[in-house]
């Protein structure tokens, strides 16, 4: 029963210093300025609403009017909008990028977003994150919401793309969006030079509380992100082990099996606790690693690479390649 | 001596008029007590639909209540915080009842859906629905849990069964299927794709997102499940005085245990299918009732449903108000509120 | 003709314990079952109690067929008090009992003041009306097994049997529970209890029935069955009977 109960709470923790973490983490860079919408939206022909957009769901959602209070429910969902071109009124607790939409109304956390908070804000858009609330529960009850509700997230590079274009529709900012799709498209390209004709192995590597290793196969984020770059991911088509979608368990002899000359690692738990690249070392099997020995056990950022997949996938990609060229 | 009496006929006038008193005296107590319960459900329940991550005024919410227009007042109190108050009345009512069952069927007062592997056993079940079929209605996820709740009842009935039930073996028989099903539950979770943080409310016992859509699905189990419970109290008073007393009685001690053991799964099953795996409510809400109004389970099984109630509608509003806009489960609550009161009852009442 | 057992033949585990017994008991009759351990003494108890099935032979009461009669009926007009292994029961002796008032009483049917003028009677039938507000754990044996009888006599019932009632009480106890069982006789109600205890059972009971070897010994009045060699025959051990000087009771001893 304590054993039992111990387990329990174990996972509440683990999760609650996940949603926590979400806050935590976030890039300073400010260099991406983000105009405003409202004003920008004027200029162009307002009369062409209502206008249909299909999501991410693969969902067609009219909408009545170019929107001018929207409500974002994650921090992807956020980027999207600003990305796009627009400004929210309301914004999930742990969103702290860009710095604008933290000046938004808190409307609860990614994944219990309050609806009487939402309804309050009186939003003509709901953003909800594609990933996290597909599960149905949670999809009804937003699906729920007055107002138009669209489903933009990004499980790799391609739906980044999809999810700007289907912003700038919904907010009437298709030239914006196109500029910055166009933007992401460059820093492809320039990262995929920056490691041309360098043979690149490496794998990504997340913790849980246990300190059991999980790595990115192709189907998550920074493994389609890995796979842009033509970068090799040993992990790439292990089959699904373990609770994190996209990733899987990695046992210690596999590690040492597939050996990779540079592991990349992500931490969700903030600081001061030990980063996964400070600790992977220090497990004695690992001792002989190629990377341990060479250095090159790289921790990663958590945002970019793990928690807020999105519009800022060129820094992503940008980082990919500063950290995989190097050697 | 043509027609022997009963003792009681010879009493003396004095004690008839005692009698008569008492009865008086009786239903006071009973009005005054179902005066305080719909007192204290109805504080809780404006309080419940004025506060949230939105403030409402005292006024406005109960404009909202009473109103027909189409209001922002209007929508929060009907859409969102009524069904949220009435699914806390009936998930923290049916662990109640289902905890008075289960302590009255083991003779054991440590004995509730968690311990007895129950909530365990509807939470496998809704585990398993949830992985298996992500898609699943709210039909089919209450189906799912309350048959777990069942079946898990069940088990732990054949496992303890040995030509007769054994209130003892009962109890190991729940605690040890209560740790298999736990187990079952993280190893599904732990293995599964589905989202870990969407999770939590499940394993702490939350509320969020309660609809009308679950109440109308879930309220004709727990109703009827909380009439049955009713129904069998009399016959828990017998049991509670061992076996061969309560066959003395005119009660069939395993008969009663299969339908106590039965309705305790059904309630456990539905209150899981609400909320999660809500703990401790089961447990105490039945010591509570006892020390408020003594051991008669006629009375104390309507009480533990009253208590358990304010204290998972309590628990909702705190576990609601704390990190607003964001919510803590209200399972977390429900031990931190209920724990320290038993703690001072045990202390200082008893 | 209160209550009567028709040549019962009575099995224990699949063992026939009983063979052919017959056994009536009459209205306001203090009856006490006396004989060794594992004669069958409790079995037959608990076959006229509608708690052990006979194998062959019928129980009536007042001419109805005990096992046929519904539970609660049976429970309303016999009480019948197992020997008393629950001691963690954790009433006090008022509550206590209120609860043999559950075979009259209907869920829908709150109790009423007749109940509790029932329960009154019972309580100071059994001296228990002052220790009402105890709970049974501050009680000393004898209070307590007059707090279960004062719950069996609550049930209204007009037989009231009793396995071993003074079991485990020391001797002012096991008196002060037989007197009040014998005053009870007084109200018509008939009194069959089970006792280990011969010299109880010759001094209070109106019949004693001896159990030995699979069938009735003997049955009748103390000063017809306290026979010396009888008694020996019955228990397997040399008895005496004593005539006490002051009350001119018999009183039976091991030799």
């Amino acid at each position: 029963m304590t054993l039992f109960a111990r387990r329990w709470t174990g996972w509440l923790a683990l999760l609650l210093a996940g949603g926590l973490l979400l806050a935590a983490a976030c890039d300073d860079d400010d260099s991406d300025a983000t105009p405003d919408a409202a004003g920008d939206a004027e200029s162009a022909a307002a009369a062409d609403y209502p206008r249909d957009v299909v999501d991410l769901l693969g969902r067609t959602v009219t909408i009545e009017a170019q929107p001018q209070r929207i409500v974002a429910l994650s921090p992807t969902a956020v980027e999207f909008v600003y990305a796009a071109g627009g400004t929210v009124v309301g914004r999930s607790s742990s969103v702290t990028f860009p710095a604008a939409a933290a000046a938004a109304t808190d409307i609860g956390t990614a994944y219990q977003p309050s609806m009487e908070a939402i309804l309050a804000l009186e939003p003509d858009l709901v953003v909800a994150d594609s990933i996290i609330h597909a599960q149905p529960q949670l999809r009804d009850l937003i699906e729920g919401l007055p107002g138009a509700v669209v489903f933009a997230g990004a499980d790799g590079y391609d739906d980044v793309l999809t999810g700007l274009t289907m912003m700038g529709e919904a907010l009437d900012t298709a030239e914006t969006a196109a500029s910055r799709i166009a933007e992401i498209e460059t820093a492809l390209a320039e990262a995929r030079a920056a490691l041309a004709g360098v043979e690149v192995t490496a794998v990504v590597l997340i913790a849980d509380r246990d300190q059991t290793l999980y790595a990115a196969k192709r189907s998550s984020w920074a493994g389609d992100l890995l796979d842009r770059l033509d970068v090799t991911n040993p992990a790439a088509e292990q089959p699904d082990a373990g609770p994190f979608p996209g990733y899987t368990a990695v046992a210690p002899e596999i590690l040492i099996q597939f050996d990779p000359p540079v592991i990349l690692t992500i931490t969700p738990a903030p600081e001061p606790a030990p980063r996964l690249s400070t600790i992977v070392p220090q497990i004695p099997p690992f001792a002989g690693l190629a990377a341990v020995r060479s250095g090159r056990v790289i921790e990663m950022d958590l945002e970019l690479l793990l928690q807020a997949p999105g519009p800022r996938v060129d820094e992503a990609l940008a980082e990919l390649a500063r950290v995989l060229g190097a050697g | 001596m043509s027609a022997p009496g009963p003792p009681g006929a010879q009493l003396a006038a004095g004690a008839a008029a005692s009698a008569r008193s008492w009865s008086a005296e009786r239903r006071r107590r009973v009005a005054r007590a179902a005066a305080l319960a719909a007192a204290a459900l109805a504080v809780l329940g404006v309080a419940s639909i004025t506060l949230g991550s939105v403030t409402l005024g005292v006024g406005e919410a109960l404009g909202g209540l009473v109103s027909r227009d189409e209001s922002f007042a209007r929508t929060v109190v009907w859409e969102i915080r009524v069904p949220r108050y009435m699914d806390a009345l009936l998930v923290g009512a049916a662990l109640g009842v289902a905890g008075s069952l289960l302590q009255a069927v083991t003779r054991n007062p440590l004995a509730d859906p968690t311990v007895m592997g129950i909530s365990g056993a509807a939470g496998l079940a809704t585990t398993f629905a949830l992985v298996l079929w992500p898609a699943a209605s709210t039909w089919g996820l209450v189906g799912a849990a309350t048959a777990g709740g069942l079946l898990g009842a069940g088990a732990i009935l054949a496992i303890a069964w040995h030509g007769a039930v054994s209130p003892i073996r009962l109890t190991l028989a729940g605690v040890a299927l209560s740790a298999f099903f736990g187990a079952g539950i993280v190893g599904l979770l732990a293995s599964s794709r589905t989202f870990l943080e969407l999770s939590l409310g499940f394993l702490a016992g939350g509320l969020y997102g309660s609809e009308w859509r679950e109440l109308r699905v879930v309220a004709p189990l727990v109703l009827p499940g909380l009439a049955g419970a009713y129904l069998l109290s009399g016959r828990l008073n017998a049991l509670e005085l061992g076996d061969e007393v309560a066959t003395g009685l005119g009660v069939a001690p395993d008969r009663t245990r299969l339908l106590a053991l039965g309705l305790a799964g059904v309630l456990t099953g539905a209150a899981v299918a609400v909320a999660g795996l809500v703990s401790f409510v089961g447990l105490v809400s039945p010591h509570l009732a006892r020390f408020a109004v003594g051991s008669d389970q006629r009375y104390r099984l309507v009480t533990s449903a009253v208590i358990g109630a304010l204290l998972v509608g309590s628990a909702d509003l705190v576990g609601r108000l704390v990190i607003r806009p964001a919510e803590i489960p209200m399972g977390i609550f429900t031990a931190a509120v209920g724990a320290p009161f038993l703690l001072y009852l045990l202390r200082y009442r008893a | 003709m209160s209550l009567v057992a028709e040549s019962l033949t009575l099995a224990y585990r699949g063992r026939e314990v009983l063979r052919d017994v017959s056994l009536r008991i009459a209205p306001g009759e203090f009856v006490a079952i006396v004989g060794p351990n594992a004669s069958g003494k409790s079995t037959l108890m608990r076959a006229v109690g509608r708690a052990h099935r006979p194998q062959i032979g019928r129980v009536t009461l007042d001419g109805d067929d005990l096992y046929r009669l519904p539970r609660r009926e049976v429970a309303r007009r016999l009480a019948f008090l197992p020997q008393l292994t629950e001691t963690d029961v954790d009433l006090t002796v008022e509550e206590l009992a209120w609860r043999g008032r559950l075979p009259h009483q209907r869920v829908l049917r709150p109790a009423t003041a007749h109940d509790a003028q029932v329960v009154e009677g019972a309580l100071r039938a059994t001296d228990s009306w002052e220790l009402r507000a105890r709970p049974l754990g501050a009680l000393s044996g004898g209070e307590r097994q007059r707090a279960w009888i004062a719950l069996a006599l609550a049930q209204e019932p007009r037989v009231l049997l009793l396995d071993e009632p003074t079991t485990f009480l020391d001797l002012r106890h096991q008196l002060e529970v037989m007197e009040t069982l014998a005053a009870l006789r007084a109200d018509g109600l008939s009194v069959v209890c089970v006792l280990h205890d011969l010299a109880l059972g010759a001094r209070y009971a109106d019949r004693l029935v001896g159990i030995a070897r699979g069938g009735i010994a003997f049955d009748g009045p103390p000063e017809q069955v306290l026979e010396a060699g009888l008694l020996s025959d019955v228990f397997g051990l040399p008895m005496d009977v004593l005539t006490e000087p002051t009350t001119g009771r018999l009183v039976p001893v091991p030799r």
